[in-house]
This record gives C-alpha cells, structure tokens and sequence, in this order.
C-alpha cells in the first residue's frame, strides 16, 4: 500500500508540475479518454462478479454517502458563517458546491459577487486536491467516499480505485453521479433566497 | 456524463458476458490509472491560478478542511444508522 501510495503522489506531482512548466491544451480530452477506459475496465470487473444484491447494496450506499455529503457540506457552511461572520447565503452556497470548482466559481461570481466567485472556485480546487492526498489515508474507504463530493464520479475516482475495490469504486461513481446532479440544483436554491 | 455511464454499462455488459473468460483488468487498471493520475496532475498545474488562490488562500483552505471533515463524520454516522 505504501509502494502504491508513493507511485501514485509521484505521478501526480509529476504531472503536476508538467501542468505548472507548460500549457498543455489536450489534457481534459485526454483525461476524458482514460476515464472512460477506467469505468469501462471498472464495468468489467464488476460484472464478472454480478449479483442483483450486490447492485442493490452499491445504490443504497450511494444513496446514504450522498445524504451525508449533502448534509455535511450545508452544516459546514452554516457552521462557517457563523464562527467567521460571513454572509450565510455566501457560506453556504461555497460549501455546497461540493468539489466542482468549474461550476461554483462562474456560477457564484454572477450570483452573488466575484469575492464569492473567487472563494467559491478555490475552496472547491482545494477540495479536490485534499481529497487525493487524504483518501488514502482514511480508514472508513466507503465514508471517504463523500468527501470528494461530486468529483467522485470522475477526477478522484482513479485515487478511490487505487486505494478501494471496483465495488467501492462503483459506489464513488453513484455518489458523484447524484451529487453532480444535485450541486446546481442546490446552489440555485441558496442563492435565490 | 452520458460517456461515463454508457462506459461502465458497456464494461457490465462484457464483464456479464465473458464471466468465465481471464481478463487481466488488474494490470490494465493499473496502466489506466496511472496515466489518468497523470494527466490529472497536468490538469491541476494548468488550471491553478496562484495569484487568485493567494487572495482567498486561508479562507479556502478553511472550507475545504471543514466540507471534508464534516462530510466524512456525517456519511460514516449515517452510516451506522
């Protein structure tokens, strides 16, 4: 676990720093790609193993994680607001975009500010770069699920594959999937009250 | 989203299908996953604007520490429920 632990932090610096020294323009395309073959690959194993209890027990874990996720995040905002006297419906909404930094940054700069903007696109970037470096480090694989939000169903699921099983991983991919569609939901909802 | 989910029903399918069969999806994963961690680096280091994150760095890093933790108490209570 710890070979694997350091192969893949290392690729992900790496990478990272590739990203930092130059612009490279195809990377979303080929992420997409490798995605793809992921959960395709994830499919396969998964239907070697097929049992209708087994589907059943992944939505249902799914459906739970979510709840938590959802829950966890609104409290966290509300919890925010208060401690650091911020605007609730500013607090709330960043905490509700739930990891999906492209969608809360744009969404809250024209809803509410580009302070709000800012802070919501760094704070969800900065979720997304967390939950890479802890999920490893998290005993509870299937509770860890949640703190990668809605980018469980695709730029963490690899860190999630990597340290779980195809089970585990398909459960991240119904969290991400739900939550994903969720996110504008909720964030829709907070900022029009 | 329509990609990823057609994905993985595909790889059900296939996997359903040739139950019998050895497929060595652990290697491949493996493969794929590392060029995906890769490439999701690369992503990362061109989409993080530095200047911006200065700006609201402590107060983000505030809120994605307490999403995180607060998410992971509530999904592991629910949980036991």
């Amino acid at each position: 676990m710890t070979k694997l632990i350091v192969v893949v932090l290392l690729t992900l610096v790496l990478g990272m720093l590739v990203g930092f020294s130059t612009t490279v323009s195809f990377t979303d395309l080929l992420v997409e790609l490798f995605l793809i073959i992921l959960l395709f690959v994830i499919g396969i194993e998964i239907g070697r193993d097929a049992k209708v209890e087994k589907f059943k027990e992944v939505w249902r874990d799914g459906a739970v994680l979510c709840i938590g996720t959802i829950a966890g995040s609104l409290i966290a905002g509300v919890v925010l607001s208060f401690l650091l006297k911020l605007d609730l419906k500013l607090s709330a909404s960043v905490a509700l975009g739930m990891g999906w930094y492209s969608l809360t940054g744009p969404f809250l700069a024209k809803t509410i500010g580009s302070f709000a903007g800012a802070l919501g696109f760094t704070s969800n970037f900065l979720r997304e770069v967390m939950t890479i470096f802890l999920y490893p480090k998290l005993n509870d694989k299937k509770a860890a699920i949640s703190i990668g939000g809605a980018t469980t169903m695709d730029s963490t699921l690899p860190i999630i594959s990597s340290f779980s099983n195809p089970q585990i991983s398909l459960i991240a991919f119904v969290h991400g999937f739900i939550i994903s569609a969720a996110v504008p939901l909720l964030l829709m909802l907070v900022t029009s009250l | 989203m329509i990609y990823y989910l057609l994905a993985l029903i595909l790889g059900l399918v296939v996997g359903i299908l040739f139950k019998d069969k050895d497929i060595p999806t652990n290697k491949l994963m493996y493969i794929v996953l590392l060029f995906l961690i890769f490439f999701l680096g690369v992503n990362i280091g061109n989409t993080l604007d530095l200047q911006e994150l200065s700006q609201v760095g402590v107060l983000s890093l505030v809120f994605a520490l307490t999403t995180i933790a607060f998410s992971y108490i509530f999904s592991k209570a629910m949980r036991g429920v």
